[in-house]
């Protein structure tokens, strides 16, 4: 029984031995950003990775952003939105939303053109303001899986 | 031999999952959303979309600009079917559409229809969220 056992694991390790051929290339600098939302004077913040989010240990966090257009419902015209979002380990939620009518909301929405797999997100609030005063979109090897 | 041998693929495939940390690490908050067509609201995430079972969902965007002599004209076009094969179609013609699908990824929650009760399409949103990462 005991062999057996021993037999088993080492063949498990075998197993993982067979696997590991990706190790060696899993070098190169790695950053892990759960999410993190906190204040600093008058700010209040939100930032993580896509990555560090969605692999996160718990069932909680995530981060992104929105962008949408929506017409009124009595026809005087149309929003164009972008949201961004977070919420992280300890169920903390922070939202921020820009927009305006028509093309005021661009430059917001343009935030989002650069959003990959491999995003770091950053955005903040002056409270008691609720709209971003600031999105950041970091792309890297470094925020790969 | 044989039996060893098969004993040995076994036990190496079991070590293989023991390695996946895919099985151990894929928590964080996670949303799947296939294609789901109401009166007023079709939506659908990019990946969980394609990776269904079925043969006959997706979702998507397109973005269309034609001149003329009176002019040019540029507007967006979202289409959608679900599972049981049932369409739905949605062409905004707002100024920010273009700006809006050029946001689209892998990981993107396509929703689209006339939410606002306006006629035709009023109403396309992409939210790009962890949620959606496969």
């Amino acid at each position: 029984m005991k062999a057996n056992l021993k037999k088993l694991l080492g063949l498990a390790a075998l197993g993982v031995s067979l696997l590991a051929v990706t190790v060696p290339t899993w070098a190169g600098r790695k950053g892990t950003y759960e999410v993190r939302i906190g204040s600093s004077q008058a700010v209040k913040y939100a930032s993580g990775s896509m990555v560090g989010a969605r692999y996160s240990a718990d069932n909680k966090q995530f981060i992104g952003c929105t962008a949408r257009v929506e017409y009124y419902v009595n026809g005087s015209g149309s929003i164009a939105q972008a949201t961004c979002f977070a919420r992280d380990s300890a169920g903390k939620y922070l939202m921020c939303a820009n927009g305006s009518i028509e093309a005021n909301g661009l430059n917001s929405i343009d935030a989002l053109h650069g959003m990959t797999e491999t995003s770091y997100i950053y955005f903040e609030i002056l409270p008691p303001l609720s709209n971003c005063n600031r999105i950041a979109v970091y792309n890297g090897s470094d925020m790969l899986k | 031999m044989k039996t060893n041998m098969q004993k040995l693929v076994g036990t190496a495939v079991l070590g293989l999952l023991m390695l996946s940390n895919s099985i151990l690490a894929w928590a964080g908050s996670k949303t799947t959303q296939e294609v789901e067509i109401s009166d007023a609201i079709a939506k659908g995430a990019v990946m969980d979309v394609r990776s269904s079972l079925d043969t006959l969902q997706y979702i998507g965007c397109t973005f269309s600009k034609s001149s003329s002599s009176a002019g040019s004209s540029s507007f967006v076009t979202c289409y959608a079917q679900d599972k049981k094969g049932k369409g739905s179609v949605c062409t905004i013609d707002n100024p920010n559409g273009p700006s809006i699908i050029k946001a689209i990824t892998n990981f993107s929650l396509i929703t689209f229809g006339t939410l606002t009760g306006r006629p035709g399409c009023g109403y396309l949103s992409i939210e790009n969220s962890s949620e959606h990462l496969r």
